[in-house]
């Protein structure tokens, strides 16, 4: 426990705590801005890094990425635009609302929602890292598989009651995958020739493609605000903090959630709030039918998962230097740079105090974070008050801007078009997008896995205790939630038919 | 137009330009792919007042990144003129975007390219979207990195009597086997066994952690990740090294040990100890291939070979006083290990060296390549 407050002592150091607060305020504006997302943030501060005591560096690096998953739901909710990879699902619910003139409860509660996610992250590190590794050596290549799996079965609850679609949405995702060359073994997909899809479609100019054009498109071809109703009405970001107390299982479960599935190698950060929302919008009793029309809930638990995975993410990269995504590869680096040791040393005793270090400053970087951003709430949220002829044109270009600047070539905004006129198509007709960026994310692991299974074990690795267990997950969660739904559906068509025959008898 | 200065529900106009005047400076970040001089100035010094492009065909945060990182602030020092070094990150197609991009750029001396081991065998052995021709370019100075292969404790790998009798057939997992077919091929021939190669592992740490679930039972590293993460399972007795890919000595005409990790033998010595006899063999020419693209000229620091000489002349001299430079060797030892730093003239017979080998073993080695297809 001393351990504990020394480190907290520690964090307060006045050079610590500067540099903290750039990487914050940093973080702030990345995740702001839509598309600029954490790892161009890293990358930027990587440089400064270089000869940096580690606690500096740190407190600098963890800063920007802990917040930058606060940030990014300004862009989520107030215009449907994700502003990382992880705020995806937080838009579902987030983005009606806002279109209901509540942006400033959406903000609220999914602020407060990732402080909370935030600390419980934190936490988990702490808990966790001493006794993760066994647990993280216990997945191997076949139990990943099932992992990505289970992740790929999300897109049974996300279909929105057309289950045939999301299956053909996320195939097709799965399908766009698969492009370009592979590494290991050398074969080119649907590359054509052209070495821009020799790495294949790349996920940001997807997402905002997917996500952000068909938005901005209909808020021109509609002529309409974001927000419907003119006046500023609506609740207050207090009201929606206070909201977001009021489900306290809710957050629980979903950051819980959240920082242990980031804690596993191979799920990856994309789809972890769509598990988190998928299982919520289906799992909860009481009022399913709001979610995708401005259900708080369903933007409290995906925010809470986002928040709550940088934490979780950092046990197989401290325990192991497995990255548990972009950022964190970014952050080894940085770690690389400053002379820190990773590997299994991390989960002894002697390395408690580095460890706690990077707790408080998680801790620290989402209470600056989420203060910074309540702040910022009600005089940004103004933005979804504004006529589209106005604030298109600088969604449209924060669009370009995050679909090139991941690594400058023409050819991503040509991607991010092409999918935009997908988007579009699929909003017109009814077809579930987020199926389409899980199957889209999930494909290629989900492919590599197989294979070194494949290749290692033969058909042998189906019978691994793990391997089965985690399909007994799958199909528990699948029954409780899409199968009851049929269930009930089933029972309610008896019930009409029952009524109507004694109607008519 | 009517004036307004104030819109829909009291967000001003003032606002509204804010937001475009916010926006633009977006459009300018990191727009830095022109460098900002594109003429040298004239004047007594090449570099005086200029900034150096360094292009590193990889993600922000790999080991490749991070020594460029480490070394782009000593060369500034040590370039005479005393240039800026930018290192600007450019992945994408296996290394292939990167060097691309580095050959496109004028050669006037500002743009310095920085390749790895797959710089100098896409071209040979897998060409296709390779954009530059390696005859266009001259070296300045190279670092060597190395890979080390290890193997789980308990198998029979401990010594060369028990290698000799090994009699299960052993799993080697890696990345890719463009990359490490050199390092498979020399341990079948060291083992006589059977060796089965598996591929598709995400990098370094991904199969340390396969081999110490049990998933691998060999698998290869390089050094400087060898150094982080593998020494503390070596001391804990749980991974047994191997060999080293090794690095080629152009006197001796044959492939050394490693530097950073000198107790480890080559392969072609694990082959004396475990046969009695000297290796021979196409196996063994793909060997020394391997170890001068891999290790020698594992981070190359590459000019354009029609920059101008004095270019040319100032980047040499600063990587000799880069390898002089006592505190950046230690700082990179220790965050790698020892290197080997040659410059200029040797580097260029090394590429060609390289390249000789290649082409003439490439049939043999597509062949290999093509059990993992």
């Amino acid at each position: 426990m001393e351990v504990a407050m020394e480190a907290l002592t520690q964090m307060f150091g006045a050079e610590r705590l500067l540099w903290l607060v750039l990487g914050v305020t940093v973080g702030l504006i990345m995740g702001l801005i839509p598309g600029l997302g954490g790892v161009t943030g890293m990358a930027v501060l990587l440089s400064l890094v270089f000869g940096m005591e580690p606690e500096t560096g740190i407190a600098m690096l963890l800063g920007m990425a802990a917040v930058t998953a606060t940030s990014d739901t300004f862009a989520a909710v107030m215009l449907g635009i994700p502003g990382t990879a992880g705020s995806q699902a937080t838009i579902m619910d987030g983005y009606p609302l806002a279109k209901q003139g509540q942006a400033n409860l959406a903000l609220g509660a999914a602020f407060s929602a990732s402080l909370l996610g935030g600390l419980v992250g934190a936490a988990s590190l702490a808990v966790f890292i001493p006794v993760a590794a066994p647990v993280v050596l216990a997945f191997g290549s076949p139990e990943l598989f099932m992992l990505t799996f289970f992740g790929l079965a999300m897109v049974a609850l996300l279909s929105q009651g057309a289950p045939g679609k999301a299956l053909i949405s996320g195939l097709f995702g799965m399908l766009l995958s698969t492009m370009g060359m592979v590494q290991h073994t050398g074969a080119h997909r649907f590359t054509g020739g052209i070495s821009y899809l020799f790495d294949g479609v790349s996920l940001v100019p997807l997402a905002v493609g997917i996500f952000a054009i068909p938005e901005v498109t209909s808020l021109l071809v509609q002529r309409t605000s974001v927000a419907h109703r003119a006046q500023v009405s609506g609740s207050s970001v207090f009201a929606g903090i206070r909201t977001t107390f009021r489900h306290p299982g809710l957050v629980l479960y979903s950051s819980a959630a959240g920082s242990l599935l980031a804690a596993l190698p191979g799920v990856g950060g994309a789809v972890i709030d769509w598990i988190v929302y998928g299982t919520t919008a289906k799992g909860v009793r009481k009022n399913r039918e709001n979610f995708g029309r401005g259900d708080i809930r369903g933007v409290i638990a995906p925010e809470s998962a986002n928040n709550a995975k940088e934490g979780g993410t950092l046990i197989p990269t401290l325990l192991f230097g497995i990255p548990g995504g972009a950022t964190a590869a970014v952050l080894l680096g940085g770690f690389a740079l400053m002379g820190v040791q990773t590997g299994p040393r991390m989960a002894q005793p002697e390395s408690l105090p580095f460890v706690l270090t990077i707790v408080w400053t998680l801790v620290l970087a989402n209470v600056l974070g989420t203060l910074a951003c309540v702040a910022l709430s009600t005089p940004l949220s103004r933005l979804t008050f504004l006529p589209p002829a106005s604030i298109a044109p600088f969604i449209i270009v924060a669009v370009f801007i995050a679909s090139y600047q991941e690594s400058f070539r023409f050819g991503d905004l040509v991607t991010m078009l092409l999918i935009g006129v997908l988007g579009v198509m699929m909003k017109e007709f009814d077809w579930p997008r987020p199926p389409l960026i899980i199957g889209f994310v999930l494909g290629a692991p989900a492919e590599n896995y197989l294979w070194r299974s494949m290749s290692r074990y033969g058909l042998d690795w189906i019978s691994r205790p793990t391997v089965i267990g985690i399909a007994a997950v799958i199909a528990v969660v699948l029954l409780a939630t899409v199968g009851r739904d049929r269930v009930r559906a089933f029972q309610r068509l008896g019930r009409e038919a029952a009524s109507e025959r004694s109607g008519t008898a | 137009m009517t004036s307004r200065t104030v819109l829909h529900n009291g967000v001003s106009r003032k606002v509204l330009s804010l937001l475009a005047v916010a926006s633009l400076p977006l459009a300018g970040c990191q727009g830095g792919e022109d460098g900002a001089d594109s003429s040298a100035t004239e004047g007594d010094v090449f570099y005086e007042g200029e900034t150096i492009e360094l292009i590193v065909p990889f993600g922000a945060g790999g080991g490749t990144d991070v020594f460029a990182r480490l070394a782009a602030p000593y060369l500034e020092e040590h370039i005479e003129g005393s240039p800026e070094v930018v290192v600007q990150n450019v992945p994408g197609g296996g290394t292939r975007e990167g060097i691309n991009q580095f050959a496109r750029q004028d050669p006037d001396g500002l743009t310095i390219g920085l390749l790895t081991a797959s710089g100098f065998t896409n071209p040979v052995l897998a060409p296709e979207g390779v954009e530059y021709d390696l005859e266009d370019m001259t070296a300045l100075a190279s670092f060597s990195s190395g890979f080390v292969v290890y193997g789980a404790a308990g198998l029979g790998l401990e010594s060369p009597d028990q290698l000799r009798s090994i009699a299960d057939t052993l799993i080697y997992g890696g990345v890719s086997p463009a990359t490490e077919i050199a390092r498979l091929l020399s341990l079948r021939d060291v083992v006589d066994g059977q060796v089965d190669g598996i591929f598709g592992f995400d990098g370094g740490a991904e199969v340390t952690t396969a081999l110490v679930q049990g998933e691998l039972d060999i698998t290869s590293r390089s050094t400087p990740g060898y150094l982080d993460d593998v020494t503390e399972y070596v001391e804990d007795g749980e991974i047994v090294p191997l060999a080293v890919q090794g690095m080629y000595d152009v006197n001796a005409g044959e492939v050394v040990r490693d530097p950073s990790v000198p107790d480890v033998p080559t392969f072609g010595e694990l082959y004396e100890e475990v046969h009695g006899a000297s290796p021979s063999g196409s196996v063994w020419d793909v060997n020394a291939a391997y170890a001068i693209t891999g290790s020698n000229l594992g981070r190359a620091f590459m000019a354009h070979g029609e920059a101008p000489d004095e270019a040319r002349e100032a980047l040499v001299s600063g990587f000799e006083a880069l390898r002089d430079d006592t505190a950046f060797m230690n700082e990179l030892a220790e965050q790698e290990g020892e290197t080997t730093v040659l410059l200029g003239d040797e580097v260029d017979a090394l590429v060609s060296e390289g390249r000789r080998l290649l082409e003439e073993n490439e049939a043999f080695i597509q062949e290999a390549l093509a059990e993992f297809e």
